[in-house]
């Protein structure tokens, strides 16, 4: 929207327009964009419709960005959740501190990694309102091609690292590393009545947990596109038969 | 006080022995069934913000905050406290 002053009266003229499309910054801006982008094409009819390249190249790519950086930014979160939440399940960790694990207490710490994933992809699944529209489609496509991508670099790196990890975790290293702890902290480690041998094996069982967290990593990735992306599809599939059925 | 005295057998979170408050404290939010409560209340809190609110902030603030309500006891209990 624009506003002008006009010469003479002094009266001001308002010329509404298309809104000026800003750089989605997160993904919260980019869904409202799409939001704003799927009211204005729901108001237009069949001969009346926006042309595609109203959505430019260079767009395309921010909202590309912002969803492998969302992807990315959950990376970190899955990299340490994960493993904990395995642990768990190997009795490794108590969740609550609570020494008597339950059924509850493992499903829970599952519930809890995967909650991350689950709720962006619920909250992408709202998108599916606004699966219409030559521009509303594009925007959606471009936010999901970044997301996917994100998710596949996530999964890729945290495979590597994690072998990285569980293949540098052997009876050696352990050793030098409570040599370490106990050549430069054994003051604290007297005050906590540190069991070094208790500590040995305890690091040898958490090796165990990082190839099933590489696993529980990729689960996490197909909830986050996948929840979204057959919402999205179903949508699309229904608007194709529509026609059809008319 | 020194911080070292902290971390002596006495006073330690999960033991079940207290010197203070907050000790009392700390083992009704991290330990057991009051970490159980907060942590299951904010899951549920933060799915609601983001379904009802679409408030994808404070799904994350909730969380993370189930998170630490529900793993730093299991924590305490690994380093010794």
């Amino acid at each position: 929207m624009a506003q002008s002053q006009s010469g003479s009266g002094g009266g001001t003229t308002v010329v509404t327009g298309m809104p000026v499309q800003k750089k989605p910054l997160n993904l919260l801006d980019a869904v409202s964009e799409i939001q704003q982008m799927c009211a204005i094409e729901k108001r237009m009819t069949e001969t009346d419709y926006m042309d595609k390249n109203f959505f430019t190249t260079k767009q395309t790519v921010d909202y590309f960005t912002v969803g492998a950086r969302n992807a990315l930014l959950h990376f970190f979160f899955a990299l340490i959740a994960t493993p904990i939440a395995i642990a768990v399940l190997h009795n490794l960790i108590h969740l609550f501190g609570d020494k008597n694990m339950t059924v509850f207490d493992e499903i829970y710490a599952l519930i809890l990694t995967f909650s991350v994933s689950l709720g962006f992809g619920i909250f992408l699944a709202t998108l599916r309102e606004c699966y219409l529209g030559i521009i509303s489609k594009a925007m959606i496509r471009s936010l999901f091609s970044g997301l996917i991508f994100g998710e596949i670099i996530k999964v890729v790196f945290s495979g590597i690292i994690y072998a990285v990890i569980y293949l540098s975790i052997t009876p050696q290293t352990v050793a030098d590393l409570i040599k370490f702890l106990n050549a430069h902290f054994g003051t604290i480690m007297f005050r906590l009545h540190a069991n070094y041998v208790a500590m040995y094996y305890w690091i040898m069982k958490f090796r165990d947990v990082f190839p099933l967290a590489a696993v529980f990593v990729l689960l996490s990735a197909v909830f986050m596109v996948g929840i979204p992306g057959v919402v999205i599809f179903s949508v699309s599939l229904r608007q194709r038969r529509l026609p059809e059925e008319l | 006080m020194h911080i070292l005295k902290y971390l002596d057998p006495t006073y330690w979170v999960g033991s079940g022995t207290y010197a203070h408050w907050w000790q009392y404290a700390f083992h009704t939010f991290l330990f057991g069934i009051g970490a159980k409560f907060m942590s299951i209340f904010l899951l549920i809190f933060g799915f609601w913000l983001l379904a009802r609110r679409e408030n994808i902030v404070g799904f994350i603030i909730s969380i993370l905050f189930s998170f630490i309500f529900a793993y730093t006891g299991g924590i305490l209990h690994i380093i010794g406290l």
